[in-house]
């Protein structure tokens, strides 16, 4: 799990995260397959994958006070199938960050790759903050 | 996993009931606790005026959709893109619906051109977007299912 965090206002496009790394283990897949409802493979479900790192990824984003965020749109791209079992590493950074009054919006680009080093998949990710009068 | 597809061909429907412990059973699954997830109090003093199921929950179930239809050529070859719409909510059934829109060649490989949507029971769409799936070798190809 990543040390530190950075908060909203630090954010601006270019910043990159640290690399925040992911065991996809069996016990993980399970409690996801269940929660989702999904039929079980031999593999991780892909959005358990992006799941996982977004989580991550979130967690080390210290909002302000009273703040939310949710999800506004995703973007993703498969690259191969992943075994469970597998540890991940997901690379993010900020490419676009706009401040309105009524509505924030984060948008970042991940990639994840396996411990091979091979890409695994990737995704863009817009995040809407919305603002206490929205 | 579809042995047949067409142009228009639609995508076996999947149906789901958004319930507060099906997204705190998501929270613990995925680590993510945000509170307007999982917090009651906290998400009644916010716009959406209570809890709201995660954006990756209800996507999960497209992609669950487009795995059973599409088998493993969706989790090692699949690309989406999504918008989130509304909020799905604890006592939401939610609809998830998917159409080929078009099949092309490329490279020797076929692909399927899909949309999707999800919506709940008063018709309101959460999620919508498009898919891409390198169709299975074995899938064969017809005009209208003929």
């Amino acid at each position: 799990m990543q040390k530190g965090s950075i908060t909203y206002e630090d954010l601006s496009p270019g910043y990159e995260f640290p690399p925040i790394t992911c065991e996809l283990n069996a016990s993980f897949v399970s409690d996801y397959v269940r929660a989702v409802e999904s039929s079980k493979t031999e593999f991780v479900p892909p959005l358990a994958v992006t799941a996982c790192g977004l989580t991550a990824l979130t967690k080390f984003i210290t909002l302000p006070p009273d703040t939310i965020a949710i999800h506004a749109s995703q973007e993703l791209q498969f690259f191969k199938a992943v075994p469970i079992g597998t540890v991940v590493e997901c690379r993010a950074r900020v490419v676009r960050k706009l401040d309105r009054s009524k509505m924030s919006m984060l948008l970042l680009e991940l990639d994840i790759y396996d411990q091979n080093k091979e890409k695994v998949q990737s995704g863009k990710t817009t995040l809407a903050l919305p603002g206490q009068n929205a | 996993m579809l042995s047949e597809v067409h142009q228009g061909k639609l995508l076996q429907p999947l149906v789901r009931d958004i319930t507060q412990d099906r997204i705190n059973l998501y929270a613990r699954a995925s680590g993510d606790f945000n509170p307007i997830h999982v917090d009651e109090t906290f998400a009644a003093n916010t716009p959406f005026g209570g809890t709201i199921a995660h954006g990756m929950l209800v996507l999960a179930y497209v992609s669950e959709m487009m795995t059973l239809a599409f088998g493993q050529s969706w989790i090692s070859e699949g690309k989406l893109q999504a918008r989130f719409k509304e909020a799905a909510r604890p006592g939401d059934t939610v609809t998830i619906k998917g159409r080929i829109d078009s099949i092309k060649e490329d490279n020797g490989n076929w692909y399927a051109d899909c949309t999707f949507e999800c919506s709940n029971q008063r018709g309101a769409v959460i999620v919508a977007g498009q898919a891409t799936v390198r169709l299975p070798t074995e899938t064969r190809i017809t005009k209208n299912g003929s």
